[in-house]
This record gives structure tokens, sequence and C-alpha cells, in this order.
């Protein structure tokens, strides 16, 4: 292959000052013959890495050499630039010509084809987020409360009463119904209306939520719907969706911007992923509900005493303190969707209880400090 | 184009940025696409396309700037630096958890090695202090090296224990001042960032005083409160103007006449076009950003060209960006 020499301008990467002169395709070689008639050089076709247009020229540029400078010419020639493409292209085959890039091409010819499969990607990954956790054995959950247990214990003051322990423990016991994990109920002395489940088992239950409770039956609906968190895996899948969640956003906002931007895009990246997470996290409060009185109405107990729950506080009207609904529905709808999800009889049920009012009334207020 | 060392009186010439939206919107969109179909690879090819449009379109006496960097080589800074990174989290996860274990299981034995649960804190701690000056230097390193004006390689010649030395007087003495020395500290950051940047051989001079800046912050800290941060783009266009006003090479003032007002605008239409378009139409806005910054840059006109040659700094890696890469990416999923 050889072409008509064509005006070009060469820079050395050691001085800013370049050449001027003619370059020319010969055999395998770039020829560049500077105007002041010295010696010509002679650049191995295959060094040639990218192809660019810039401005009204096209820029040349020659891989960098082992003192890490590279060569670049410039010319404005289209039929020279289009040779050396062509050479480039016939010379590298498949993966080879990753590494050799040229900003000439079809912008719709890329546009179509990458979009079809791009949509189908998405609805794939899409798919798979929501059902990833399945192929995640469930010792992870186990790991993840295991490490997550210090930093929680190391937040909140313990409370350590062996009776009142045991009588959320016999609690949990009378609720589950075929355990995935094994659970451990953490008791924290603060007057805060909360509880929380980690991932595999820990259930960390504020004394203030125990004093709360008017009978067993409430708290026994509480621990129903935090145990129901830890059964469906919510934790697991918060992480899997948040982190898929975050890739499709930053998939589609600013990628690229970053270095020029001044942190927009990134606001907003994050701004769009907590409101999705936010999402998740009612969606799964929901599902908590729904699996507390499933596991209420299995077990033979009134799911109504959750309901109540949420009206005694819904009433008192200490939904301010009430932190475990802050990513929730609001106790109103949930009021709702309990008394929907009710079954008719569930209100003849009382089975007995695990623990007597009496008893409850007593220790219930043993962590008060 | 290269009469360049002609001895006329010192003057300065505009950067020119020439917007081509539409080339930016088709690059954007390949990137977007083609990252979705790589389930995220394609990012760090989708930031070299970006950045090289940046520098490819901007212009300064008649030349264009270059970008250097290849996608593969931050891909591989990345798989490097991650590696690093989350090795690093797990290595010091274990050891805590080691101490936890040791001390239910043998309480004795824990009592002996009283110093252990201080063990991993005081790990971490040392860890930071080398990390962040190791990120920022090596950062900057690999950055100018991939980037060229005619041909010539930026370079950046700190060091990553010039800055650690930096980087803990700045800290020790913000803390020991409840506050107050912090302007400062970011003014010594600012001139350690400056002085040792270089075009080729030619190096950058910082001539500021630490004064001047530390009333500009003051200023700047003060309104930003009182305007619930609206003056935030006034305050930015002033550490840009002071910074640029106050660098020189060759002796020669560099300029900038980058306004708030100028800032708000092109930040409120980048912003809009990032939330009202979810990010399919930012390259329109992205333009009005980068043509408020370079437009109001203004270069000495008088640099002598042929008085620089060529440097080039080999050992630049991309770690340093992987590591942060991977840092940026946990924070996000993990808050």
């Amino acid at each position: 292959m050889s072409g008509a020499p064509v005006k070009s301008r060469y820079f050395d990467g050691v001085s800013p000052i370049p050449n001027t002169g003619k370059v020319s395709i010969e055999e395998n070689y770039l020829v560049f013959q500077p105007d002041d008639g010295s010696h010509p050089h002679k650049i191995p076709l295959s060094r040639v890495s990218e192809i660019d247009r810039v401005g009204d020229e096209f820029k040349v540029t020659v891989r960098r050499t082992k003192n890490m400078v590279s060569e670049m010419i410039m010319t404005n020639d289209q039929n020279f630039i289009d040779h050396i493409t062509t050479h480039k292209k016939k010379s590298l085959s498949g993966i080879l010509q990753f590494g050799f890039s040229s900003s000439e091409g079809g912008f719709f010819k890329a546009f179509i084809p990458a979009l079809t499969i791009a949509v189908f990607v998405l609805v794939g990954f899409w798919g798979f987020i929501q059902k990833a956790h399945y192929l995640v054995p469930t010792s992870v959950d186990e790991k993840i409360g295991e490490l997550a247990t210090p930093q929680f214990l190391s937040m909140f003051p313990r409370c350590e009463n062996e009776p009142l322990q045991n009588a959320v423990e016999q609690m949990i016991d009378e609720v589950t119904y075929k355990p995935t994990f094994t659970y451990k109920v953490v008791l924290i002395e603060s007057p805060e209306v909360n509880a929380f489940a980690l991932p595999g088992g820990p259930i960390f239950v504020f004394s203030g939520l125990l004093e709360q409770s008017e009978s067993p039956e409430e708290v026994m609906g509480v621990l129903a719907h935090e145990i129901t968190h830890a059964e469906r895996r919510h934790g697991l899948q918060n992480i899997i969706k948040k982190a898929g969640t975050f890739f499709i956003i930053s998939s589609v906002i600013g990628v690229g911007f970053e270095g020029f931007d001044p942190g927009m895009a990134e606001e907003i990246v994050e701004i769009a992923g907590t409101m999705t997470a936010l999402r998740y996290s009612r969606s799964f409060e929901r599902e908590s509900d729904r699996g507390a009185i499933e596991l209420l109405e299995r077990k033979g107990y009134s799911a109504a005493y959750l309901k109540s729950f949420f009206e005694k506080i819904k009433d008192k009207d200490i939904g301010e303190e009430f932190s475990w609904v802050s990513t929730h529905p609001t106790t109103e709808e949930r009021i709702k969707y309990i008394e929907k999800a009710i079954h008719k009889e569930d209100g003849k049920m009382r089975k007995k209880l695990p623990i007597s009012e009496t008893r409850w009334n007593k220790l219930k207020v043993q962590c008060q400090s | 184009m290269d009469n360049l060392s002609l001895a006329s009186p010192p003057q300065r010439e505009k950067l020119i940025f020439h917007e081509d939206t539409e080339r930016l919107i088709k690059i954007h969109l390949l990137n977007v696409l083609k990252t979705v179909i790589t389930l995220g690879i394609y990012s760090f090819w989708a930031r070299v396309n970006i950045t090289r449009f940046i520098y490819e379109h901007t212009e300064f006496q008649g030349e264009r700037f270059s970008w250097h960097a290849t996608g593969w080589e931050r891909f591989r800074g990345f798989l490097i630096g991650g590696t690093i990174f989350f090795g690093y989290i797990f290595g010091i996860q274990y050891l805590s958890m080691w101490a936890m274990d040791l001390q239910t299981q043998d309480p004795e034995k824990a009592a002996e090695l009283f110093w252990l649960p201080f063990l991993a804190p005081l790990i971490n701690l040392v860890v930071i202090m080398i990390a962040i000056p190791f990120i920022i230097v090596g950062s900057l390193r690999y950055r100018l090296s991939r980037s060229s004006y005619r041909n010539i390689r930026f370079l950046f010649t700190g060091t990553v224990k010039e800055f650690m030395v930096l980087n803990l007087k700045g800290t020790f003495l913000t803390i020991l001042s409840a506050g107050f020395y912090y302007p400062l500290f970011i003014y010594d950051i600012m001139e350690f960032r400056i002085n040792h940047f270089q075009y080729g051989n030619t190096p950058l001079h910082f001539s500021g005083d630490r004064k001047t800046f530390y009333l500009i912050m003051l200023k700047g800290i003060f309104l930003q409160i009182l305007t619930l941060g609206i003056y935030g783009f006034w305050f930015f266009a002033e550490i840009e103007r002071y910074t640029w006003n106050n660098t020189k090479i060759q002796g020669k003032p560099f300029g900038c006449t980058l306004t708030g007002g100028k800032w708000m605008k092109a930040s409120l239409i980048y912003f809009a076009t990032l939330l009202f378009t979810g990010g399919l139409l930012a390259p329109v806005g992205f333009i009005y950003l980068i043509k408020a910054r370079l437009d109001n840059m203004q270069l000495p006109n008088d640099i002598s060209m042929d008085e620089v040659t060529g440097e080039a700094d080999s050992k630049a890696s991309p770690i340093a960006d992987g590591i942060s890469e991977a840092a940026e990416g946990i924070g996000s999923i993990f808050g």
C-alpha cells in the first residue's frame, strides 16, 4: 500500500514546536519528510494507536515508546486518514482491534444495536437483582449479622436482665415457624420505642418498646414482624438491590463526567439511589407486616394486637420517637393494611400466652434506667 | 502559529473551548448504552472518551490539548486498586473479629493482650494518613502524565512523603486551632499542587499570599452560611480567580475572569439537565459548565516554547485512582 505525500505537521514529544513536512504511507510505514530537507522519519504503521478528528485536522497518535514519549502527526487529508484506518483494520483482527481506536464511525450504526442490547440487559439485570438473594447461601446472612452485631452493641447500652431476656426469647419461640435462623435477643436500655433485626438472627429490642406494650401479644406482633425481616432476608436483599440500583442510576447519570462536574451528578445519583432504597424499605415493611400476621395466625395468636399497638402509638402521638417506622409506610397506612389483611376469625383467637399479663407487666419495666 | 518566542510585552490570551454539543451527546449516549451492556466495565472507557472530548475541544494559540489515557489502563488500575482496597478492608475486619472472639473465648489471654482492641483502629489511622496522600499525589501524577499540549506532557513532581508531612501538619494545626488554621491548610495544599505542576521541563509557580487567601476563605465561609449556600458560586469563582491570577509560568501570569454569576448560571443549567432528563441530555448542560471554566481562563501568550522540552513520568500509574474509585463505589452502596 502506498499513497501520495500529504501536508502534515509532526510533533516528536520532545519539542513543542512541530516539524512541517509531508507524510506518506510506504509499505508498512508512515514516512514523514520534513520541509527542511532533513532525513525522513519512518514510523511502523503497527505503532499507530489512535486516529482522532481534532477541529479541522486529524490527529494520528503513535504509541509511546519506552520513555513514555508518544509521537503525533497532524494532517487534514481525509484520504490519507482513510488509508491508515483501512490498513489498521486489515492488519488487526478480532480482539486486537480493541487496542486501536478511531473516532471515525457511524453513530446510528452503533446506536440502534447498542440500544436494543442495553434494553435487554437492563430488563434482565433488573429481574436478576429482584431474585439474586436466592443464589446466596443463608450463611452469608449469618456472617453479616455476626459482623454487624459488635458495631450496634457499641452504639447502645445493653439491658442485662435474665428474666426479661428469657421472656422475650420465649415469645420468639412462640411466633417462629420452621425458622431458617437461630434468633438471639439483645435487650437495649433506651426509652426509644424501637426494635430491629439484623440479617441472620440477632434481634435488638429497646426497653421503651417493651414498656409501651399493654400485652405480651403486642410485643409478639412486633417480634413476628422483625423475624419476617430476617426470614425473607430483607437485609441481604437491601444490599443487593441498593448495589444494583446504584449501578443502573450511575450508568445513566453522569457516566464519564467525574473530574469536571462539581459533584452534582454524584449528588443526583445519591438522591435517586436513596429514594429507590426507601421505596424498597417501605415494600419490605409491608411484606413484614403481612408476614407477621401470617406467623401470628398460624400459631393461633391474634394479629389484632399488632394493629392495636400501632393505634396506641398513633393515639399517643409518639410517632416522632417511633424511629423504626421512619423509613416505613405511615402508621395510619399500616393500620389500614393490617385491618384488611387480618382474617375474619382472627378476632376470636386468644391462645394461652407463654407469659401471663400480670407477670409481663412486672417484667417489662425492669430495664428502666 | 509557531512564532511563539517573540519578545512582545507580557500579555494573556484566552483558552477557547469549541462547543460541539451534538458530538458530545452522541459520545454520552453510546457511553451510557455500552456501560449498561458491559455491566459497568465500559465506564472506564466512557470517562476516557469524555475527558478526551474536552481536551481535544480546548484550544490555545491554534493548538488543541490531548488526553492520552486509555480505558484499558484505567480498568486495570481499578482491578489492582480495588484488590488492594478490599484486601485491606477484609484484613482489618478479620483482625477486629479475632480480637473480639479472643475476649469471649479466652479472657485471660485477652487481658494479657490488652492493647489488641486498639490495634485495628491504630492501623486504620496510620493507613488513612498514608492512603490520602498516596491517592491525591498518585491521581495528580497519573492525570497530568496523560495530558499534553503540542504533544508535550504535563507532569506532577510532588511526592507522597511531602504531601504526608503537609497533611499531618495541616490536620494537627487545624484541630489544635479549633478549625481556624483550616484556610491556611487549604492554601498550603494549593501551593503544593501548583508548585509541583510542570509543562514538560517548565514548572508553574504560585505567588499568592496567605493573608489575602485567609480573608477570602473567611468571607466565603461566613457569606455561605448567611446565604444558605448560595454564595458558594461566588466563593468558587473567587477562589478560581485567586488561584489562576497568582500562577505563573516562566514568570508570566495566568489569568481568570470567572464570576459567581457566570458559574451559577452554568451550574444551574447543568443541574437542570441532569435532573429533568435523567442525565440523558446532561451533555447540553455539561458544555455550559466546561465553557464557563475554560473560556474564562487566560494563559500567557508569550511562553518561550523553544525553552520547553518534553519530559515524561514513566512511573505514573492509575492505581491511586483505582483505589479511590473502589472506595467511592463501596461508600455509595453502604452509605
